[in-house]
């Protein structure tokens, strides 16, 4: 399983998002996207999610380009976490999370088969929101909310996981316990996960590859140690950092901003 | 606990129908301002409208005369149909008329050559199409849409405007009062039968100090009805009739027992099968079967009956005994407008309806504009032919 | 969990779709047994289920009868039309708010019927050109409303109002139209397109049957991409389903249902508005449970409304055949206001 991104160039409308963005990542591995506000991260996740059309550029998923694979394969294949969903229609949990398996079934079969249910049942257990499943979406917390979208995203059982944020509105204990659940479930099915993150610090607990993004641009790729490096990370958040070794890992800690806003 | 909700919105559902009933119950009645004003010479008329409750084959003539002694000198008020009292220091000169019914008002009352505006819809006398044509009399929009600048630009010390049925038909007065144009309501559409005619007739005529000139016209009105009353006295039978306001395709609307068109139907010796409603009601085809109307009026302009024809044989009031027996008439243009108008041709409004009910008394309509079904001879006769 | 919830979520909709089912046939029965025409329902029921088997009936009741029957299912039909369209309505815009005539529909079938009555009063005198008329105005009024829409992106808001634009544009126009009318028709403020089923016709009936059952079923086929476009472009694109495709093929279905009402019965308000909430308390917003929960709940609160109507116009007085939408809201408001807070108290 591997991904493979060249040359890649997105715009919104006479705004450039992305620009020349090459990659690789395979399977297996997690993948971190870092980089500061507007630099570009949810376009490339969206990019290969085929959500957004690239202007030029081509993506290749396991040597297949991505534009020629109907939009149904591609959603058994791709799933993408979006931190926001519609909620505006009250409905519940578990109808939701069902409709994470619709690209596994023919559109118009009417059946709901048994191991859809045992799906969402299992997810739900390990993410630990069962029992929120009669709840509905708009009287969760943003916590609740936010593993309820994973946990949709891992029902979908996909190929290539993209994670938006997965860890804005988790509690301490919830960050830890997803990413690390996730990224036993990559190590183990060998599936491709791409996240885009600003906690650097979880970056540089989970990564096994780190791609910075700054103005649409790849400005660094490679292994943590590569990567989180005091200079680059400076100049690209404008931010003085530490860098201090836990337990083997090079783990980052923002101490001051380079430009402070005067009042 | 359910049970509580349940009480709390009948409360509520009970509170919002008696909130709207409340309004028109609180609403300032002109006819009972009016007759504590007895100085006034309009309304003196109540005491001769009497008569209404009476059944309408009582000769009135007689009563008439006491009401044209009573004329009061320059200047004079008068209260309009909104209860309003209205200052006139002289008789107006320039009038303008916002509904067809008051410009047939001021032509049979000889104040034609006073009027210099009239609505779009003003047709009668013929003399108002002529004087328009000259540019003598302005067109100055339609009764519900009037344009108030043309109005204004004409310069009239009167108008004359209709308070209707309907509270947002009186919107316009405000405005031309604003602009210091002298508006006054007459009951016109909201008459029901012909002493609420009389009362407008003899309103315009004590605005203008033609007392005498309206009770002559009063006079060969009422004098034409009871002529009409008086040879159905013998008439034992009275046929059910149903008026519908356009072909059926357009909702089956008819008229209710509180309307001008009910009194012409009752006066003229029939039975309007609606008057258990009001206003215009709808009417369901069960309704109109369980009834059975013997004779069908349907009023409607620039419609070719033939095609009036063809859209009833496709309903189900081919079953009732009007169309059975061939009675179906179209009242078009003018004959429509005649009963449609509560103006000064209500007696030969009368008559047209009269000869439509009883044709056997008063004999067969001879009207262009009044088209008998069944005279429709090469169609009728397919007709009969796929019924049988 | 998600098994024994699934599994109570069918035993909802079951529980709702039979006692929906009880009830409308009930009412039915009332319907048919009910009108001015006084008739015992003994004979009615002759008329309508013993005469197609050779009994003989007299002509007048056959009439009667026949006209009862029509009149039931007319509002049995609008009534599920207008439901269901308004459930889509609700999910393409995403809008708890929307109703079917969202996209101007109404405005603009009235604008044309008022168009057609005084430029050619000959034609309209033929119900059959009313019922076109109408029907082309309202699919006017949605072709407009949705190039509007694409012309300002295509999103469910642009749709959203680009329908206001059309329909305050067009409930002008009417109302300027409909003083002109007055001419015609004497009436005063005739509303032409006042909700009835009472002028509903048995030949009438197969324009309004077949295309409610055809698109319903067709509606019911597509509940997954409905039910994924509920929470987001994105989210539908994701699972393979292009919204684009889905809010167009969903937003014709409910003009098309929507024209055809207004066509044959006229504007009926809150139907579409309340029966897709009520469903959706029931049954969830599951489109494969809502839809046919709503099209019941549709048909039995239009039904109650015209035998209410019918009740009115026949012991009350005055006011004769009230419009349908005036008495549906009448009837269906209490009820949702019961299940809102049912809901909220749990």
């Amino acid at each position: 399983m591997k991904i493979v991104v060249n040359g890649l160039e997105v715009w919104y409308n006479s705004t450039p998002a992305l620009k020349n963005v090459s990659l690789k990542v395979s399977g297996g591995e997690m993948t971190f996207v870092i980089g500061p506000n507007g630099a570009g991260k949810s376009t490339l996740l969206k990019t290969i999610a085929s959500i957004v059309k690239p202007r030029a550029g081509v993506i290749y998923i396991d040597g297949k380009l991505i534009s020629s694979i109907s939009p149904k394969e591609l959603g058994k294949i791709v799933a993408y976490v979006e931190p926001h969903i519609s909620k505006s229609i009250p409905s519940t949990v578990l109808e939701f999370l069902l409709t994470a398996r619709y690209p596994h079934h023919s559109t118009l079969s009417f059946t709901t088969p048994r191991q859809d249910l045992e799906a969402v049942e299992k997810v739900s257990k390990q993410l630990n929101i069962e029992h929120l499943l009669s709840r509905r979406l708009d009287q969760l917390s943003s916590g609740e909310l936010q593993r309820v979208l994973i946990a949709r995203a891992l029902i979908q059982n996909p190929k290539a996981l993209l994670l938006d944020e997965p860890a804005a509105f988790l509690d301490l204990r919830y960050r830890l316990e997803v990413l690390d659940y996730v990224s036993s479930i990559v190590k183990v099915n060998k599936v491709i996960c791409i996240v885009a993150i600003h906690d650097l610090y979880l970056a540089s607990l989970y990564a096994d590859k780190i791609i910075v993004l700054d103005y649409g641009e790849v400005v660094a790729a490679g292994t943590p140690d590569e990567v989180l490096k005091e200079e680059l990370l400076e100049k690209v958040y404008r931010v003085k950092v530490h860098i201090v070794n836990i337990n083997g890992r090079r783990v980052v800690i923002p101490v001051e901003p380079i430009e402070r806003i005067s009042l | 606990m359910q049970a509580k909700y349940i009480a709390a919105i009948a409360v509520a559902l009970i509170l919002g129908v008696i909130i709207g009933y409340l309004p028109p119950a609180t609403a300032p009645k002109p006819t009972v301002t009016v007759t504590q004003l007895g100085t006034v010479t309009v309304y003196t008329t109540a005491t001769v409208t009497q008569p209404v409750t009476l059944p309408t084959t009582v000769i009135t003539t007689t009563t008439t005369p006491v009401i044209t002694t009573i004329t009061t000198p320059w200047p004079k008020t008068v209260i309009d149909a909104l209860g309003r009292e209205i200052r006139f220091d002289e008789p107006p000169k320039r009038i303008v008329s916002t509904i067809p019914s008051i410009t047939e008002h001021l032509f049979v009352l000889g104040l034609g050559d006073r009027v210099v505006g009239v609505d779009k819809y003003s047709n009668w006398p013929s003399e108002v199409a002529r004087l328009v044509e000259q540019g003598k009399i302005a067109v100055v929009g339609e009764p519900w849409t009037l344009d108030v600048e043309k109005v204004v630009a004409l310069k009239p010390d009167l108008v004359l405007m209709c308070r209707g049925v309907k509270p947002q038909e009186t919107q316009f007065a405000p405005k031309l009062e604003e602009m210091g144009v002298k508006t006054f309501f007459l009951r016109c559409d909201a008459a029901k039968d012909q002493y609420d005619i009389y009362a407008d007739i003899r309103t315009i005529s004590t605005i203008f100090g033609i007392e005498q000139k309206a009770e002559e016209v009063i006079n060969s009105i009422q004098q034409k009805i009871d002529s009409i009353t008086q040879r159905l006295t013998n008439v034992a039978k009275k046929p059910k009739v149903l008026h519908l306001v356009g072909p059926p395709s357009w909702g089956l609307y008819s008229t209710g027992g509180d309307t001008f068109i009910h009194w012409l139907i009752t006066t003229a010796g029939g039975i309007n099968i609606a008057s258990q409603y009001s206003g215009w009601p709808r009417l369901s085809y069960e309704y109109i079967l369980s009834q059975d109307p013997e004779i069908i009026i349907v009023a409607v302009h620039d419609v070719d009956p033939k095609r009036i024809f063809e859209e009833i044989v496709q309903t189900p009031l081919t079953n009732t005994t009007a169309w059975k027996t061939g009675r179906v008439y179209v009242l078009l243009d003018e004959a429509d407008d005649m009963i449609s108008r509560p103006g000064p041709r209500i007696a030969d409004a009368l008559t047209l309806i009269a000869k439509v009910i009883h044709p056997e008394v008063f004999g067969e309509v001879q009207r262009s504009d009044v088209v008998k079904l069944s005279s429709l001879t090469p169609v009728v006769q397919i007709a009969v032919a796929v019924k049988a | 969990m998600a098994l024994p919830l699934y599994e109570r979520n069918i035993k909802h909709f079951f529980i709702s779709l039979t006692s929906f089912t009880i009830l409308i046939v009930f009412m039915f029965v009332l319907a048919l047994s009910l009108g001015p025409a006084m008739l015992s329902p003994h004979k009615v029921f002759q008329a309508i289920f013993l005469k197609p088997f050779g009994y003989a009936v007299d002509d007048s009741v056959n009439v009667i009868a026949m006209l009862r029957l029509s009149r039931a299912l007319a509002s049995l039909l609008c009534g599920a039309s207008l439901a269901l369209a308004g459930l889509l309505m609700q999910t393409i815009t995403r809008n708890p708010l929307a109703d079917p005539y969202i996209f101007g529909l109404s405005s603009t079938a009235l604008t044309a019927i008022a168009l057609g009555i005084i430029l050619a009063p000959n034609l309209m005198v033929h119900k059959a050109y009313v019922v076109i008329v109408s029907f082309l105005g309202a699919l006017t009024g949605y072709a407009l409303t949705l190039s509007l829409s694409k012309l300002s992106g295509g999103t469910s808001l642009a749709m959203v109002l680009a329908g206001i634009a059309i329909a305050s544009l067009f409930s002008g126009a009417s109302h300027i139209l409909l003083y002109v009318v007055q001419q015609v028709i004497k009436t005063p403020y005739v509303y032409l397109l006042m909700g009835s089923a009472s002028t509903v016709l048995l030949k009438d009936l197969y324009f309004l049957a077949f295309p409610t059952i055809i698109l319903t079923i067709l509606s019911l086929a597509f509940f997954k991409p409905l039910n994924a476009y509920l929470y987001g472009d994105e989210y539908a694109k994701q699972l393979g389903f292009n919204p684009t495709l889905v809010r167009d093929f969903a937003a014709s279905i409910a003009a098309l249902l929507t024209a055809i009402t207004i066509a044959f019965v006229g504007v009926v308000g809150f139907i579409g508005l309340a029966a897709p909430h009520i469903a959706r308390f029931l049954t969830g917003s599951d489109h494969k449970f809502a839809i046919p929960i709503t099209t019941l709940v549709g048909a039995l609160l239009t039904l109650v409304a015209d035998i209410v109507v019918k009740l009115v116009s026949m012991f009350a007085g005055a006011v004769g055949e009230l419009p349908l939408g005036v008495v549906t809201a009448v009837i269906g408001a209490p009820f949702l206001a019961y299940l809102i807070i049912k809901k909220v108290r749990e």
